[in-house]
């Protein structure tokens, strides 16, 4: 063999391939059709109704109806205000988004900021909510499942929050992948040193992580849903549960 | 991969009459044809010359004599239709096509590639824009090229998009078992998933080695990939067009899309692929998997005749997640009594150099080391250069004191140099000889 690095770097191919465990899962491989759905994005808040009925945890929300009368709703502070539209994808830039209120006063008085923020236009297509301010997670990631035209149905994992383009610490895969398959992969992520133990944090529960994968995974396969593509960025990721805190959902 | 179609290239692969139809293009053909050792009949197609390289011309490909089993059609693209169709009359078994000026040149290019696999029917051919393949198991080349390389029993089968990357491979002094070498060029009718059924199936063949640029039709490679790995013939594969330049050469190169990086490696590892990021990896990954034994543990050994030479290997094998496991009281106690006391009795174990050289004292060495449950062993040594030979030996009494002992021990030996160059072809024969990596056990 020649040049050190070379020879170990093939060893450790050599040792890869021989523990290659999904030999089973290898045999009925095979790429997903694509699935024409001509689609559409939902906004967020109904997104998240949908994923909600498929047992995928979000934060506990409802919408306004009737914003002007915000002192008559019952609710529990603190909590989030987030105006929800088909054609706003990130919130953050258009402050369409209010997190930390605290107080009635406080969030009626976010409220009128947001909506003369917004305009008149954009008000149309949407609708206000307010959602649970949920506790710091151990860490954010995020889950996307999309349609590719040649390779099927595309689940990518990543590092998430708001240097999720700096990082560049995710993983792809093409479906279908075994459970066993994805969390070996999750292993190698940078991402999982965060989720196990990082400057004694809790230790996010690894098979829980992957069920609850699996549980988007199956959205967005079962043909009922129409589902085209799924983002969910951020998820919060606790020790033992995981909440899409965010949704961006296209169905057909 | 059905029977017939593995057939049909098997015979096409191991042909034992060549046509070679063209004019100046097919003088080197036809010399590394015999460079190979060919012991066929040679025939030689062209419409004016009278003489190619001793061989006399027959006109047209219906005046030959017989069905050939391969032909080399090395004309101007607007005549490889008309050939391949006369080619084809003649119940002709495969075909390379040299000539170039088909999909890899834009739309008309591409139109006449459709009417060539039309016309090609399901006659194997490889190309367009091609070298061609060399058949280093059964002594057969259809290549444009000089090329060296002997015979080789049963080794790797390389498989390249790019027709000057497999000459480059074919020239590296790098001691490859390699049994094929196949030039696919565009792929027109015979793909890189056809090769792939087909060396899957090939008992002289130990690992496939593939370099992709694109991949036509992504089920049937698959299926392929499934086949491989059911019939337990590894695949390496290097995959360029990752970065945006790469992708633009990659489609005015052959003409194959390139497509999305990460999800070709998602794919690539899915299908127990080994994906490697460049040429070099390529050959010493394929190198290793011709010869190793299965391991299933990261325990390693490594031996070097340098405190500097292991400091390299402890932290490539770190940045790999390889482990070093540390020797036991018992080896440590053994091995004190047979090092001179200067050594650091751990691995990486420097051996020191008052021993080098001396296979009775080294030897020992090598036995108390190797008695731990380790899946792969290795002694880094760099070779002399041919002008200052006088040391070969002593190098070699180690190498050879190693192998036994790995050998003993049931390992696969593993010699590897710390600089590329110092283990060369001369050295590279003489390990082969003591029955060491980096020559394939089955050769």
């Amino acid at each position: 063999m020649q040049g050190i690095f070379n020879c170990l770097n093939a060893v450790k191919h050599l040792l890869d391939f021989y523990n290659f465990s999904d030999k089973k899962e290898l045999q009925s491989f095979q790429l997903a059709y694509y699935k024409n759905y001509e689609s559409n994005f939902t906004t967020e808040y109904d997104g998240k109704v949908q994923i909600k009925a498929k047992g995928i945890k979000v934060p506990l929300g409802k919408t306004l109806d009737n914003p002007e009368r915000l002192s008559n709703e019952k609710i529990q502070f603190p909590l989030v205000l987030k105006f929800t539209s088909p054609t706003i994808l990130h919130k953050t830039e258009i402050g369409a988004i209010e997190l930390n209120i605290n107080n009635h006063e406080d969030l009626v008085k976010k409220y009128l900021k947001m909506k003369k923020n917004l305009g008149k236009k954009s008000l149309e297509k949407g609708t206000f909510f307010i959602e649970e301010m949920l506790p710091a997670p151990i860490a954010e990631m995020f889950i996307s499942i999309r349609q590719d035209k040649i390779f099927g149905d595309i689940l990518v994992l990543g590092m998430g929050g708001s240097l999720t383009e700096l990082y560049r610490d995710t993983k792809t895969f093409i479906l279908p992948a075994s459970k066993n398959y994805i969390s070996k992969e999750i292993r190698k992520m940078t991402f999982f040193n965060l989720i196990n133990g990082f400057r004694n944090k809790s230790k996010v529960n690894l098979d829980m992580l992957t069920r609850e994968i699996f549980k988007i995974i199956e959205f967005h396969q079962e043909e009922g849903n129409r589902c085209d593509s799924i983002e969910i960025n951020p998820v919060f990721v606790y020790e033992n549960a995981i909440v899409a805190s965010d949704c961006v959902l296209s169905t057909g | 991969m059905n029977l017939d179609s593995f057939k049909s290239i098997d015979r096409f692969f191991k042909a034992k009459s060549v046509v070679f139809i063209g004019g100046k293009d097919i003088f080197v053909p036809i010399r590394e044809l015999k460079r190979r050792g060919f012991k066929g009949k040679i025939f030689v197609v062209n419409p004016t010359r009278n003489k190619i390289d001793n061989y006399k011309c027959l006109r047209k490909v219906s005046d030959l004599p017989l069905s050939p089993d391969a032909a080399f059609i090395a004309v101007p693209a607007k005549e490889v239709i008309s050939t391949v169709r006369e080619l084809k009359a003649i119940r002709c078994k495969g075909i390379v096509c040299y000539s170039a000026g088909f999909k890899e040149t834009g739309k008309s290019g591409q139109n006449l590639e459709d009417t060539l696999i039309k016309e090609c029917g399901d006659i194997p051919l490889i190309g367009p824009n091609c070298y061609g393949f060399i058949n280093f198991s059964d002594g057969i080349a259809l290549w444009p090229f000089s090329h060296k390389g002997s015979r080789c029993k049963k080794g790797i089968a390389l498989i390249t998009q790019s027709g000057m990357l497999s000459s480059d491979i074919i020239m590296a002094t790098r001691s490859l078992p390699v049994s094929f070498m196949v030039s696919a060029g565009n792929q027109a009718v015979t793909k890189i998933e056809d090769l792939i059924f087909y060396f899957s199936k090939k008992a002289n063949v130990c690992c496939i080695a593939i370099h992709i640029e694109g991949i036509s039709n992504l089920n049937r490679f698959v299926e392929a990939a499934k086949f491989s790995f059911g019939e337990g013939k590894p695949i390496i594969v290097y995959k360029t067009g990752r970065s945006q330049i790469g992708k633009r050469i990659a489609k005015s190169h052959t003409g194959s899309l390139s497509g999305n990086n990460e999800i070709y490696s998602a794919l690539f590892s899915q299908l127990a692929i080994t994906e490697v990021h460049d040429p070099i990896q390529l050959l010493e990954t394929a190198k290793l998997f011709s010869v190793s034994s299965p391991i299933k543990t990261n325990k390693i050994l490594a031996i070097t005749c340098s405190g500097g030479g292991a400091a390299m290997v402890a932290d490539s094998a770190e940045e790999l997640k390889l482990n070093l496991p540390n020797f036991s009281k018992s080896q440590k106690m053994s091995l004190e009594k047979v090092l001179p006391k200067i050594a650091t009795i751990s691995n990486p174990l420097d051996y020191t150099t008052p021993i080098w050289g001396i296979s009775e004292k080294t030897g020992p060495v090598f036995k108390n080391a190797l008695k731990q449950k380790y899946s792969t062993a290795i002694l880094v040594q760099d070779f002399p250069n041919a002008q200052i030979n006088e040391t070969e030996k002593l190098y070699l009494n180690d190498t050879e004191a190693f192998i036994k002992e790995c050998r003993l021990a049931g390992l696969t030996p593993i010699i590897c140099s710390t600089l590329p160059e110092n283990i060369n072809e001369d050295i590279g024969s003489k390990i082969l000889k003591l029955g060491g990596s980096p020559y394939a056990r089955h050769i």
